[in-house]
């Protein structure tokens, strides 16, 4: 939950945040390995 | 997720709310904001209604005030982190860790189980996860979670 929470939150105080696709946070949860339906983004 | 149709007014506003959550553990009002960015309450209002359009930001009610900006809340909740410079409050258990994440501080929760009420504490101390062992139950689908964030 950690390495998720991190990879989440970690970058959106930067003012150059505009945002994350469902791509993206899709690119995340693969990363850490949630791979079940329940986490599909796309 | 949406990423579309926010301006660069929007974000600058978004960027404010969470510059003064960080530094306050705090909301900023939208007089503050309007002062803040040189504009109205009113244009306030509106860049706030178009982030959440964007899922970024959640609006009271009756639109007249931030109420979350994941992971902060701007009302008191279960979920207290103490950071090394301020407190806030989080929205849920998962946005508890995502305080010192987003944050890149330290930061520790003392709550309860929402299920049993048994006391529990957990957060980020001195750079590691720590705190009682627990689990955090997430009943919405993260891709559902905007549907209704309040519910999330």
């Amino acid at each position: 939950m950690w390495a998720l929470v991190q990879l989440w939150y970690s970058d959106r105080l930067a003012a150059a945040w505009r945002g994350r696709s469902a791509e993206e946070g899709q690119t995340i949860m693969d990363a850490v390995g949630l791979t079940g339906e329940f986490w599909r983004l796309v | 997720m949406s990423v579309a149709g926010s301006s660069d007014f929007d974000w600058s506003v978004r960027s404010e709310v969470y510059r003064v959550f960080a530094e306050t553990g705090s909301s900023p009002s939208f007089e503050q904001l309007a002062s803040a960015l040189d504009a109205s309450p009113t244009q306030i209002a509106s860049s706030v209604a178009a982030l959440h359009d964007a899922h970024e930001i959640a609006p009271s009610a009756d639109g007249s005030a931030v109420w979350m900006a994941n992971p902060f809340s701007a009302t008191e909740t279960e979920y207290p982190v103490e950071t090394p410079n301020m407190t806030c409050y989080a929205n849920c258990a998962w946005d508890a860790l995502g305080v010192p994440a987003i944050l890149g501080t330290d930061g520790w929760t003392r709550t309860r189980c929402q299920e049993s009420g048994v006391p529990m504490e957990f957060g980020v101390r001195d750079g590691q996860l720590a705190g009682d062992d627990g689990v955090i139950h997430l009943v919405t689908p993260p891709r559902d979670a905007w549907l209704d964030i309040v519910f999330t």
